[in-house]
């Protein structure tokens, strides 16, 4: 019943790419290699792997269910100097059960789709879907790779996440520099994702980023993008900065964004109540013992079409067994405005994500 | 026979810290015959496992090889050159995976490192011991 639902929910284009991937998945295996969970599967130039999240939700007042909120395979190619392809493209959000019946189907999305040029061994040009690099949170969100359940606002909402369009990076070689990455969509998103996957649509979207690593795990970044909210015809202006800090056990983690929002609101969309939208939130990770983490999260978001700002807290365990693969348990407590921000509110949650 | 065992326990210990120090003997970074460069720092070798450093020289991708996460050798690898675990370093490829860098490729043996590094242009990897296996070069001894 699952497959069928997939089949009939599949729009024919994506056929080929996911048959590809999992024609890929398939393949033979380098004989030589010995494969550890997250490690995927080579074969000659070509690289298969991706990752599950699957989430018990039990927030107050609504039906628990059990989601696989992402099943995501992504596949590259090594080919040549210009030829460097890669896709992602994932399930997304389909649930599995939920109290009292009814069930929510996922949808398959082209996460990325882009192909990168090397110009040189720092320098790089992306055509294609991408994500955006804003602070650090968006190119990394796979679910076994951060180490919450609920992904804050400020790393998602504000802005575009995903950009349709060219890329340059710059990586700097003499790890002192900070690295950069500019972007523009000339146009709208490429692979459009479903209303179901995000509230928000834009355009004539540019933007950049700075990096300054400090190591392979702290660093700060500041970032930039500037754009057209499609539903609402407004222009807006963000800027964000971000941090990695590590202190022995402890890691801590902070993205802030503000957003200037300008223009005439369309007719019949929903009126702007702040000029400005604004995020912030702090994330400390401490290892209590080998494998097992406890994780406190605070967060500020004021979204520019909500009277209230929404204001949440979380407490959470994490295990770790491998580097591939996390189960997590977290509760939220949500202080402030949470009806039309749907994603957060009060209650539990607990997850189990594993790369492959 | 109590006295007989007492006698020769010295050197029982004696052998024992020798047999362990040899296996806990350096690293060799080792690579294809192909690669340009005849010496490496650790600075670069840290550029290539962190998949900073992607091409030698002569414009061959550089293909690194890692041993399996549990191995002894690649926790003195992730020491002596990152001062991290192998699990934190496997976090840190796991980020790049997602952003679409490959991570280092994972052999089991010395000798499937040895047999993989010989057999591929590009290869480097490392392995235990003191003497230089045949069909590679050697481009830096670790501690």
């Amino acid at each position: 019943m699952f497959k069928i639902q997939i089949e009939t929910r599949m729009r024919p284009a994506l056929l080929p790419l996911v048959l590809i991937q999992l024609g890929l998945i398939f393949s033979a295996v380098n004989p030589a290699e010995a494969y550890e969970l997250g490690q995927g599967w080579h074969s000659g130039n070509y690289f298969v792997s991706g990752y599950a999240n699957i989430e018990v939700i039990n927030r107050f007042g609504v039906p628990s269910r059990l989601d696989l909120d992402d099943l995501s395979l992504f596949a590259s190619g090594h080919i040549s100097q210009w030829v460097n392809p890669f896709t992602e493209v994932e399930l997304s959000k389909h649930t599995l059960i939920q109290q009292g019946g009814g069930a929510v189907h996922g949808d398959i999305i082209i996460e990325r789709f882009y192909n990168d040029t090397l110009f040189s061994e720092h320098n790089t040009l992306r055509v294609g879907k991408l994500l955006a690099p804003l602070g650090d949170w968006n190119l990394v969100h796979a679910a076994p790779l951060i180490p919450i359940i609920t992904r804050p606002y400020t790393t998602a909402r504000g802005f575009a996440a995903y950009i349709g369009g060219i890329s340059w990076m710059h990586d700097a070689e003499d790890g002192v520099t900070p690295d950069l990455q500019i972007y523009a969509q000339p146009d709208t998103e490429w692979f459009k994702r479903p209303t179901s996957q995000t509230i928000r649509n834009f355009r004539n979207v540019l933007g950049g980023h700075l990096n300054l690593p400090f190591g392979l795990v702290d660093k700060i970044g500041i970032s930039l993008q500037h754009g057209e909210f499609i539903e609402t015809g407004e222009t807006f202006t963000l800027y964000g900065v971000n941090a990695n800090k590590s202190f022995g056990k402890l890691r801590l983690e902070s993205e802030a964004i503000t957003a200037h929002f300008s223009g005439v609101v369309l007719p019949g969309s929903t009126p702007r109540l702040h000029d400005n939208e604004s995020g912030i939130f702090g994330l400390a990770d401490y290892t209590v013992i080998p494998q097992w983490h406890v994780i406190l999260e605070a967060e500020y978001y004021q979204d520019h079409t909500l009277d209230r700002s929404s204001r949440n807290t979380l407490l959470a365990v994490a295990y770790k067994p491998t580097a591939a693969m996390i189960w997590k348990l977290e509760y939220i407590h949500q202080a402030g405005v949470s009806a039309s921000m749907a994603p957060i509110s009060t209650g539990l949650k607990a997850a189990c994500s594993f790369l492959f | 026979m109590f006295i007989f065992i007492l006698m020769r326990l010295p050197l029982l210990i004696l052998g024992f810290l020798w047999a362990t120090s040899g296996q806990a003997g350096g690293l060799l970074v080792i690579a294809s015959p192909a690669v340009p460069d005849a010496a490496i720092s650790v600075k670069q070798l840290a550029d290539i496992y962190s998949l900073k450093k992607t091409f030698w020289a002569d414009s061959t991708r550089v293909v690194p090889v890692n041993r399996e996460i549990s191995s002894a050798e690649r926790d003195n690898f992730s020491d002596a050159v990152f001062n991290l675990s192998p699990e934190e370093l496997a976090e840190y490829w796991n980020r790049l995976n997602f952003q679409g860098k490959l991570p280092p490729l994972v052999q089991t043996s010395d000798q499937a490192v040895v047999g993989f590094v010989r057999s591929v242009p590009g290869a480097i990897g490392y392995v235990s011991g003191d003497s230089a296996p045949k069909g590679v070069k050697v481009l830096l001894r670790l501690p």
